[in-house]
């Protein structure tokens, strides 16, 4: 069943990243890019990173998603979006794809425990693996990414905060 | 059981994919989304690897490279409000950084 999996889950990364680079509308890339995450994440489980794929769906699919999101509502691209061309027949190719999923999902759930190697679950990826991995090998990469976290959050801060104006917010500049 | 050619040839095709983007399409916001698609693309290469060598070297990698990664959407995101509001499009396709010569000017 492993093959199987890996092609379906191909498919649906190749697909993604075709949407992503195909369709003109960046709300609907950023559908693309989700698809994306989500099957890379599946790909993580099938490469015994359980952690890994968790972190992948926390961080790309939760956080950097909505984090596009907000920037396109934030910088109201009215235009962008509603000038991109709908699929011809938008509404039932949406609710198809909807329902394969669905149906994938159910699929998935009931057959999962039997595709569980024989050994039990992986011992390689796990957060307990991992963890004394990373604080053992890697503790000083660790805490320098806390830096760079921090320079990145200061940095977009400062970047798009209205320049002459320290202190000043949104709501401040429409009053 | 998939093998790492099978996701050396998934990785390559989606590092294209990427690369074809972002020098293709002329709208920041998806040239952004397609930087994602190749350093996803190079995540999953090294969780391959690392699944091929034994040991989680590769992983904390990936671990890495993905703090990177959302670290640089956060910037990058930053820097295309700023372009927004100068240029007033997100589009790269008039977009002019450096003003053009005197030659070209008279």
């Amino acid at each position: 069943m492993r093959p199987l999996l890996f092609i379906l889950l191909s498919l649906l990364t190749l697909g993604g990243g075709l949407w992503v680079v195909l369709r003109r509308s960046p709300v609907d890339s950023v559908l693309g890019l989700l698809t994306v995450m989500v099957s890379i994440a599946g790909h993580y489980m099938l490469l015994q990173a359980p952690f890994l794929a968790a972190v992948q769906l926390i961080v790309y699919g939760g956080a950097v998603i909505v984090l596009f999101l907000f920037v396109i509502m934030l910088l109201n691209l009215r235009k962008d979006v509603l000038q991109a061309r709908r699929l011809p027949a938008g509404r039932w190719f949406y609710a198809l794809a909807g329902a394969a999923a669905l149906l994938a999902l159910s699929f998935l759930f009931r057959a999962g425990a039997d595709w569980l190697p024989a050994g039990g679950l992986p011992q390689d990826g796990t957060v307990e693996a991992f963890g004394a991995e990373l604080f053992r090998r890697w503790v000083y990469p660790f805490e320098l990414t806390s830096v760079l976290l921090l320079a990145a959050l200061v940095g977009a801060v400062a970047l798009t905060r209205r320049a002459g104006e320290p202190g000043a917010t949104a709501a401040d500049k429409e009053a | 059981m998939p093998e790492l050619n099978h996701y050396l040839l998934l990785s390559v095709l989606l590092f294209g994919l990427g690369l074809t983007g972002v020098l293709v399409r002329r709208n920041v916001l998806i040239v952004l989304m397609c930087i994602e698609l190749m350093l996803n693309s190079a995540n999953l290469l090294l969780v391959a690897f690392s699944r091929q060598g034994g040991g989680l070297d590769g992983q904390a990698f990936a671990f890495f490279s993905m703090t990177v990664a959302a670290a640089e959407v956060a910037l990058g995101l930053a820097i295309v409000v700023l372009l927004y509001r100068w240029h007033g499009s997100t589009s790269l396709e008039n977009l002019r950084l450096v003003p053009s010569q005197p030659e070209e000017g008279r």
